[in-house]
């Protein structure tokens, strides 16, 4: 039985894992179509963009017998090895994950029930070689994450003295043939493993050596061919460049798809959510002028779920509040008291609304905005913004020193510096809704974002 | 526009194939443009385009056969290993790709000596009452070729007499079965028991291994298929690439006596290394596509894929619209004349067709391929 | 019904000398390979390949084998051992162990006899690849398109291609209609003879050696039979008035190819009207193209027509060529030469509905009208005024 969550979560919970409502609100993309057939692929897709959700929905096709496994992959720290050596040691890994999900998610005991000779003598090769510790003990270790029945057979099939299985001089895919005859005898058809997880090590120094290891994996994709077996990469869009190159992509044993939507896909995926959180007919138009806020959406929300969810929000919850549709005059209203937050990157210069790139030619009047922005807040007053913005001073210096310039000389930069800051960010002609005016005191900036 | 279509379905993730579903409409089958990857492809025997030149790989005498990544290396070598199959084993084929990298003096030909015991085992299991036919020797022989089989002979017997099916032996040595008998029975088990009880001593050395699937088998010819050379970070470059199958090329001459023959798929920017080039035991050829052939590639598959029903996409097209293939076909750069590109070129044409829902193509989709919904999709 | 031409009579045989040279000038030039017959419905394929394994037959070095698959007869064959032949049904799937059996014990092949009957085949076939034998073996399959694809699969799998394994051998196959998909090279690549209808000469010819009552007729029945054979033989044999016994032959040579059910009554007799009024047609046609000109005016035209199509591919007297479907000319020629004979009112309404419906696609496809002018048959229209 599931319950209804509340409409909030339905908009906030950006990490498809915390979603179990996904199956009722997944929007079906094109890039979707091409990962779903059956061969080898990557996913390429901002962080929000949904990657994780498109994994989750694969992960749950149950009518083609496919046995999904999850494999994040780990960096090797210590002599991280060369050529061949990395690719052994990094599907070592990623069979090490096949083995564990098929003891954690898949239902093998049901499945095989009492399995014969070899089938058995097979997976006790698997638990015994590919686990991370010491089988008996790793079943064990795992009971209160399976069902009685399940840690029992597991331990029973471990006791049995089976033909053996001679590995000398086996080949990974060999192995990986193996590991696909246990799955046909359990009825699978098909192993996807998924490649997931990248992301969190992407900011650090091991990042480099997870994207070397991604990287030996698809430049080798055709020593680990085997038929039934894909690998279905979900990768953040910075690494493209990055594995272009590789032979796996450049001979298309992987195919790449750009995970992107469209706002046609962006509209249907707030009408599912709406439709899920508030009622079956919920829909953009009953809480206010749909093609309103749609357009507003499309020129600050950008083109990944994210910002929409966000924006989509407090409309809501303003909705909530009025207990009915809102009128024009009201939408217009919500619009301007939450606007898209103003966010700058320092580095590359860049002022953004949301998603929305606003061109800011000089230096100054990105200073201006550098120096409000670091003082979330508070109101600050022209000569420091002055000073910071023309001189490169962080403090107002006294009168008599060097650096120090009438007010009576700056006054009329500064002032066309702001108007022609409030002309690019500003949504109204006079409004003051990002940069406003404490009369006699200074500026403060509204709606900003580190 | 999809998200539409699929809000009449019920909360849950139904999961359908619109592509095939669309194709249908237009009279096919299956997606011909489907694999890009030929190992994985059923109607590989039917549709596949040889070249003229290359056809010398399917001849009688040691042949290396040159092309670029996406040329159809692999699709030829998996031709040519159906084909000898299809002999019955007459001309007895085993496929060699090192499934890792290592420089040690013996390590293809341990390799290949594997690869020899997947192939005689999936022959003993495609006709079992021949190995009851067999002298004692002959027996013995091979039982002791069988121990270097992969899991282990003892392993292997184990799952002869418990599977079902022929197909669960082959996908699990990666190796097809030569007759069409589809069920294991008792004749299997009977052979499974036999088998054990063979006394066993040490393997038998490769060229030992070679006589004894002509003399039991009654093989004419051993076809050693090589591919997948350059898959390792290490063969890269083709200096690399050449010292690692030096060994092969050095027993080419005494292999070609007792006729056997290694057939090599190699990369083509090997093709000019010295090493080949002096050799006179082996016959080259590369696979070199022009427009005429890939336009061939796809109306091929169109063919198949149409259960013969028409053979060019001009079938589908609008009146004013002719030659869909060889258009297709010159859109590529001039890099990208392979097959590979060709049908990936032919696969956006019908998404194309598909998401627009019209009934025929048209030029408009033939020249805007790269601009329509699915070229969202790379 | 007469079935009387579904039997083959050496003696009645007539021309193909030029045939049998490219076929006897292929077995020199080459060690192997094969040789497909394609021709029309009625085009002489099947007595061809009859003749042609009664010449080799006659040959010491060679082992013909034939095998038939549609009813038919051939008295003179009949205590032979080397041919599969039957007056009264079409060979079926489960046919090939006891073809094989035959096949083998004919080439005196070893094999390995297995306790489960459902295995054999494939110790015949390994049997058939390891042929150790002097002759030359010659197969020759009649009608290999037109049998059902299993079939066909199968004889190819367990008999073509494993004959196929050895150094020399033959293989000769007739054909109607679209071409199989083949999986071995030898088949895709094999050397495609065509059957061109008789000449005026050979017409004669043939009649005279049918001992035809018609013999003097033989400039008319040349031109209404187009010189197909079996329409020769049709009328030939026939004692009623010409244009009677050519509406008989229209009917016989349609009806035999399609599916039981479709072959009487009223079911055919829209078939027959369909095909006549498809006859005119003078382009490769598309579906789209000519639903409007077969039912005008009809909501379901698109679904009627592909019916009507899927029944004439299966019949295999309709075939795609490049641009467009195609009737056979076995079949297009004697129903032109009988409609106008005819002269009926529904003859001049299909041809004025084929106008309209020419110009309705010259407009619809400016860049094509050129193409859609010559849809109606230029040498009909002025026939008919």
């Amino acid at each position: 039985m599931k319950s209804t969550p509340p409409p909030e979560s339905l908009f906030h919970t950006l990490k498809a894992e915390n979603e179990p409502w996904l199956d009722d609100v997944f929007v079906f993309l094109p890039a979707f179509e091409r990962l779903r057939e059956a061969h080898s692929a990557i996913l390429y897709g901002e962080v929000g963009g949904g990657k994780t959700a498109m994994r989750l929905a694969l992960t749950k096709q149950e009518n083609a017998g496919v046995f999904t496994a999850l494999w994040g992959p780990e960096p090797i720290l210590e002599n991280p090895p060369t050529g061949t050596e990395l690719t052994h040691q990094a599907m070592r890994q990623a069979l090490s994950a096949c083995v564990e999900s098929l003891i954690l998610d898949g239902n093998l005991p049901e499945r095989l029930g009492e399995p014969s000779g070899h089938i058995a003598s097979a997976l006790q090769w698997f638990l015994r070689n590919c686990l991370p510790f010491h089988a008996e003990f790793y079943i064990q270790s795992q009971a209160d994450r399976m069902m009685q029945e399940k840690t029992l057979w597991y331990s029973k099939l471990l006791e049995r003295s089976l033909p053996s299985v001679i590995t000398e001089q086996i080949s990974l895919k060999d192995q990986i043939r193996l590991l696909l005859m246990i799955l046909k005898a359990a009825k699978y058809e098909r192993l996807w493993l998924m490649v997931d997880g990248l992301e969190r090590w992407i900011p650090y120094q091991a990042g480099e050596q997870v994207e070397t290891l991604v990287d030996a994996i698809l430049s080798t994709l055709v020593i680990f061919d085997v038929p039934g077996v894909a690998f279905k990469f979900f990768l953040p869009a910075s690494l493209k460049d990055i594995l272009n190159s590789t032979s796996g992509v450049e001979r298309h044993r992987a195919e790449e798809v750009m995970l992107e939507w469209s706002a046609e896909d962006l509209q249907a995926m707030l009408e599912k959510r709406l439709a899920y959180a508030l009622s079956k007919k919920a829909s953009l138009d009953s809480l206010c002028d749909g093609n309103e806020f749609l357009n507003w959406l499309k020129e600050f929300g950008g083109d990944s779920p994210r910002e929409w969810l966000r924006f989509t929000a407090p409309l809501i919850a303003e909705y909530q509040k009025h207990g009915r549709r809102l009128t024009v005059a009201q939408l217009h209203d919500f619009i301007l008291q939450h606007p898209a937050p103003l966010r700058l990157n320092r580095a590359r210069r860049e002022v953004w609304l949301g998603k929305k790139r606003i061109s800011i030619g000089s230096t100054t009047e990105f200073r201006v905005l550098e120096y409000l922005s670091s003082h979330p807040g508070m109101i600050c007053s022209l000569e420091e913004l002055y000073y910071y913005a023309y001189k490169e001073l962080d403090t107002v210096p006294d009168k008599g020193e060097t650096n120090w310039v009438h007010k009576d000389t700056w006054r009329g930069a500064m002032d066309m510096v702001i108007s022609r800051l409030r002309k690019k960010i500003e949504p109204t002609p006079e409004g003051q809704f990002y940069l406003v005016t404490h009369h006699g005191k200074g500026l403060e900036l509204l709606h900003a974002e580190a | 526009m999809f998200a539409e279509r699929l809000d009449d379905l019920p909360g849950k993730c139904v999961f359908m194939e619109p592509a095939v579903r669309g194709l249908s409409a237009f009279g096919f089958a299956f997606d011909p443009f489907e694999h890009l990857d030929s190992t994985k492809d059923a109607h590989l025997q039917e549709y596949l385009v040889i070249p003229k030149a290359v056809e010398i790989a399917l001849s009688d005498q040691p042949v290396a056969i040159f092309a670029q990544p996406g040329g159809g290396k692999s699709a030829l070598r998996i031709y040519a290993s159906n084909f000898y199959k299809d002999s019955r084993g007459v001309r007895f084929p085993v496929t060699y790709i090192p499934e890792t990298y290592s420089t040690e003096t013996n390590f293809h030909f341990e390799g290949m000596n594997r690869s020899l015991a997947r192939a005689a085992f999936m022959y003993l299991v495609s006709y079992p009452d021949l190995y009851f036919a067999l002298g004692s020797e002959n027996k013995q022989k091979l039982k002791r070729l069988l121990l270097e089989i992969p899991f282990g002979l003892d392993f292997n017997l184990h799952a002869l007499s418990e599977s079902r099916f022929v197909s669960d032996l082959e996908q699990a040595l990666g190796v097809p079965a030569f007759s069409g008998i589809p069920r294991l029975d008792r004749t299997h088990r009977q052979l499974a028991r036999e088998l054990e009880k063979e006394s066993s001593s040490k393997p038998l050395s490769l060229e030992n291994c070679f006589e004894l699937i002509n003399n039991a088998f009654g093989a004419k010819s051993i076809h050693i298929l090589v591919d997948g050379l350059d898959g390792f970070m290490e063969t890269r470059s083709s200096q690399a690439l050449t010292t690692w199958i030096e060994p092969l090329l050095n027993i080419l001459d005494r292999w070609d006596q007792g006729n056997n023959y290694l057939k090599f798929f190699l990369p083509m920017d090997i093709s000019d290394a010295p090493a080949l080039v002096n050799l006179s035991a082996v016959r080259s050829a590369a696979l070199i596509w022009d427009d005429n052939l890939l336009a061939e590639v796809v109306r091929r598959r169109v063919f198949v894929a149409s259960s013969g029903r028409f053979d060019s996409l001009d079938a589908i097209s609008a009146p004013d619209v002719r030659n869909v293939e060889l258009t297709l076909v010159r859109q590529l750069g001039r890099k990208e004349k392979l097959p590979r590109q060709v049908i990936i070129k032919s696969r956006s044409l019908l998404r194309a067709l598909i998401v627009s829902g019209k009934s025929e193509i048209s030029s408009k989709h033939l020249f805007s391929i790269g601009e329509l919904p699915y070229a969202k999709v790379l | 019904m007469q079935k009387s031409y579904k039997v083959f009579n050496s003696a009645e045989f007539a021309d193909r000398n030029a045939e049998f040279e490219r076929v006897q000038a292929i077995l020199q030039e080459r060690n192997r390979g094969g040789v497909i017959f394609e021709g029309e419905r009625g085009s002489g394929k099947t007595t061809l390949l009859f003749e042609l394994y009664r010449r080799f037959h006659e040959q010491i070095e060679m082992k013909p084998f034939l095998i038939s698959l549609f009813p038919y007869s051939a008295p003179e064959f009949e205590s032979n051992k080397n041919i599969w032949i039957n007056s009264e049904r079409m060979f079926q799937k489960e046919d090939i162990p006891n073809l094989l059996n035959r096949i083998t014990r004919y080439l005196e092949i070893d094999f390995i006899e297995t306790e489960d009957r459902d295995f054999q085949k494939d110790y015949f076939a390994r049997g058939l690849a390891y042929r150790a034998s002097k002759a030359v073996p010659i197969l020759l399959v009649d009608s290999i398109y037109e049998c059902p694809d299993d079939v066909r699969t199968e004889l190819e799998k367990y008999i073509l291609t494993p004959i196929l394994a050895s150094e020399r051998v033959f293989i000769v196959l007739s054909g109607r209609g679209k071409r199989p998909i083949w999986s071995r090279p030898e088949l895709q690549t094999a050397e495609i003879i065509e059957l061109h209808p008789l000449t005026e000469i050979f017409v004669k010819e043939q009649l005279e050696k049918m001992k035809s009552t018609r013999a003097a007729e033989f400039q008319q029945i040349a031109e209404l039979s187009g010189g197909y054979p079996l329409i020769v033989r049709i009328l030939g044999e026939s004692d009623k008035a010409l244009i009677t016994a050519l509406n008989d032959a229209i009917d016989i040579i349609i009806q035999d190819t399609l599916p039981e059910n479709e072959r009487e009554g009223k079911r055919y007799l829209e078939t027959r009207s369909q095909i006549e009024k498809l006859s005119l047609v003078d382009i490769p046609f598309r579906i789209p193209d000519v639903e409007d000109y077969l039912y005008p005016n009809d909501p379901e035209q698109r679904a009627q027509a592909n019916q009507l199509f899927n029944v004439l591919l299966a019949s295999r007297i309709l075939r795609y060529e490049g641009k467009g479907y195609q009737l056979n000319q076995s079949i297009v020629h004697p129903v032109r030469k009988w409609l106008a004979l005819k002269q009926h009112s529904e003859y001049r309404n299909n041809l004025d509905q084929l106008k309209r419906v020419s110009q309705k696609l010259q407009e619809e496809y400016p860049s094509a009208s050129t193409w859609y002018q010559r849809m109606v048959p230029t040498d009909l229209i002025t026939a008919q005024h």
